[in-house]
């Protein structure tokens, strides 16, 4: 459970104040597929960025699995975030110096320095994204596409109770983008991960269960989807 | 996947830098190296020369001979020299005494006066003495005194002849004086001195042999038995010598030698040590200090490459710090990386630049370098020629100083890595 409780984040610059939240407040329940849309500048990475303990409010409280992450200093936030977070860039965010199979051990060898385990649930994940044959590749060597399951697979390796994936389908084409939201549909349902998307892709909007729309740094709008409707919508964006 | 694997591939990541920023500590490190085997050769080379031709590890002599020496006090000399030396043979500490009288003099030949500096010595002693000093260069047991062994010994350049017979108004003369005075081995001379007593005295000596120095300062030499030499300058009556040149077993153990001999001789006569008059020792003891300070400027310099790297790194990759610690490393572990990174690349430079530096010192070591020309008309007691010397304890600490100052110079922009935040870090392009 992710509760959000009237949160502000500003950002200064010289004597220059921008608010990119304004008194947010939001629930979203364990195993959600929730969608945060809206337009640039309207605070949705920003509010990703403080779920993902990345960054922190300038008032008010984010508290995870029951957990006050706005009161954690760095390193409380660091192991947090190894702990229970996964990640999905935009622009996939992959360590080039290492292969596909190494950027995905490489964050669970954050967690266990069992050898054998790292390795069955690297080659485990590898294969559910369907690139168990491509685990000796560099990022160079793959595709858009290619890239981004691997970093959906490093984002999921750990078992994280949420993955925040922030515009996960900007860089690839919509035939990609849609087998990747296929992808982590299923990865949901499967391990019951709560991911939180944002984005301004309609595709991703129409596979969401919840979208949240933002405007101005407020919530402007907040609607749970019935599961036969995002089977429809993405039954017809396919 | 650890953390040095990943920082050895970082190191691979951008190859011509990597290897520009280690030339860097490599130059560095190869210099300080060569830098420290000259300064050791040099110092090496005046302990030698002063354990050979000046003092001994501690000289005893009349207490104002130091004062007058320019003048040649040959009259200011140690009497009853075989009783003084009988005495501190004696003492444990000893391990040979030598006594020797030296002097100044002229030649006049063509209508010029020429300055020579005579030393007498006892040929045997010296031989048997210096072959307990340096027993790889021993001659073998029981073999009569012979010049070829006498110059291994003192270090000299054989140009052919024999020792002077031990009664005869015999002398070994440097080849330079030879040369400068048109004589060589055969040939006669004659040496004009003041005495001990203070008259003037002039004789005529057989050149048995040539020499070379390999000090600039000793090109004026001449050698001849020290009989002959008490004789010639009127010590004989009262079994004089102007000093005596002890050893003892170790380097380590001249403190003792000193306190022992002096407790021996009293105040009757002055004991020093060759480090006390030594000013080119210290001089080089100076040198070496300030050597060190140069060579950290040396390393300092270096490692402005190696910071700006890895300044320029964290700056390149900023985007993947952010994701690191996005995926949970903590700041610790960023910095760990990125340190690692730079350790790298100290390490392998120093380790090139020692291994280059022995592999030229080494050669050095055995051929030496030839500062002849440069020394031309300079009396320095330092020889024309210095043989490198490669210090073990010198090298391996060069190596660990180099790594050091990398490391403690790569830190600060590692720490930088650290303290990005997460959220900045990410939104680098």
């Amino acid at each position: 459970m992710i509760s959000v409780d009237n949160v502000t984040k500003v950002y200064r610059s010289g004597s220059t104040e921008v608010a990119a939240l304004r008194g947010v407040s939001l629930q979203v329940e364990d195993g959600s597929f929730l969608a945060i849309a809206g337009p640039s500048g309207s605070g949705k990475t920003t509010l990703l960025n403080l779920i993902g303990c990345l960054d922190t409010a300038s008032s008010g409280e984010v508290i995870i699995g029951g957990v006050r992450v706005s009161d954690s200093n760095r390193k409380q936030l660091a192991l947090f975030r190894r702990h229970h977070l996964g990640f999905i860039f935009q622009s996939f965010n992959l360590i080039p110096v290492l292969t596909a199979y190494e950027n995905v051990s490489f964050a669970l060898s954050l967690l266990i320095r069992d050898r054998t385990r790292v390795r069955d649930r690297t080659m485990a994940i590898l294969a559910d994204v369907g690139l168990a044959d491509m685990a000796d590749r560099r990022p160079g060597e793959l595709s858009g596409g290619q890239q981004q399951r691997v970093a959906i697979a490093r984002a999921l390796v750990k078992g994280p109770d949420i993955v925040l994936a922030d515009e996960p389908t900007a860089n690839v084409d919509s035939e990609t983008g849609e087998g990747l939201l296929e992808l982590m549909r299923e990865l949901n349902r499967r391990h019951s991960t709560t991911f939180l998307f944002s984005t301004h892709d309609g595709m991703v909007m129409d596979y969401a269960d919840r979208l949240v729309t933002l405007q101005d740094g407020r919530i402007t709008g907040d609607e749970t989807r019935p599961a036969e409707s995002q089977s429809a919508a993405a039954a017809g964006s396919g | 996947m650890k953390l040095w694997r990943i920082a050895l591939r970082n190191v691979a990541r951008n190859k011509r830098r990597s290897l520009l920023s280690g030339t860097a500590i490599a130059v560095a490190t190869l210099s300080v190296v060569l830098l420290f085997s000259l300064i050791a050769g040099m110092l090496g080379d005046t302990v030698a020369i002063a354990l050979t031709y000046d003092t001994g590890h501690v000289q005893v002599r009349h207490p104002e001979f130091g004062r007058y020496e320019h003048l040649s006090p040959v009259h200011l000399a140690v009497s009853d020299a075989e009783t003084v030396q009988a005495r501190l043979e004696a003492l444990p500490v000893v391990a040979s005494v030598l006594p020797r009288v030296r002097f100044g003099g002229a030649i006049y030949r063509e209508d010029q006066n020429h300055a020579v500096y005579g030393i007498g010595v006892d040929f045997g002693r010296e031989i048997a003495a210096a072959a307990q000093r340096l027993p790889h260069l021993a001659p073998d047991a029981g073999a009569p005194p012979a010049l070829d062994d006498f110059a291994r010994m003192w270090r000299l350049d054989l140009f052919g002849g024999v020792l002077p017979d031990p009664g005869a108004r015999e002398l070994l003369m440097s080849k330079t004086l030879a040369d400068e005075l048109g004589v060589t081995t055969g040939d006669k001379l004659t040496i004009l001195t003041r005495t001990a007593v203070m008259s003037t005295q002039a004789w005529t000596f057989r050149i048995s042999g040539l020499v070379g120095f390999p000090v600039g300062g000793l090109s004026r030499m001449v050698l001849l038995p020290i009989g002959v030499a008490q004789r010639f300058l009127q010590l004989d009556a009262t079994g004089a010598v102007t000093d005596l040149v002890l050893y003892t077993a170790r380097d380590d153990q001249v403190p003792d030698l000193v306190a022992a001999v002096s407790d021996a001789v009293g105040d009757r006569l002055q004991v020093r040590s060759w480090t006390e008059e030594n000013a080119m020792y210290r001089l080089l003891q100076l040198a070496t200090r300030i050597y060190d300070i140069i060579s950290l400027v040396f390393f300092l310099l270096a490692t402005t490459v190696i910071v700006n790297t890895t300044m320029m790194v964290v700056y390149e990759r900023m985007r993947e710090i952010g994701t690191i610690a996005a995926l949970g490393m903590t700041g610790a572990q960023i910095t760990r990386l990125f340190f690692l990174e730079a350790l790298f690349i100290g390490v392998a430079a120093a380790l090139v630049g020692v291994g280059l530096g022995i592999a030229v010192v080494l050669p050095l070591s055995q051929v030496g370098i030839d500062y002849t020309e440069a020394m031309e008309g300079v009396e320095l007691n330092m020889s024309n020629i210095i043989y490198p010397q490669l210090s073990l304890r010198s090298t391996a600490l060069v190596l660990c100083y180099s790594i050091a100052v990398t490391a403690a110079a790569s830190f600060w922009p590692t720490r930088r890595a650290a303290r990005l935040h997460p959220v900045t870090a990410l939104r680098a392009t």
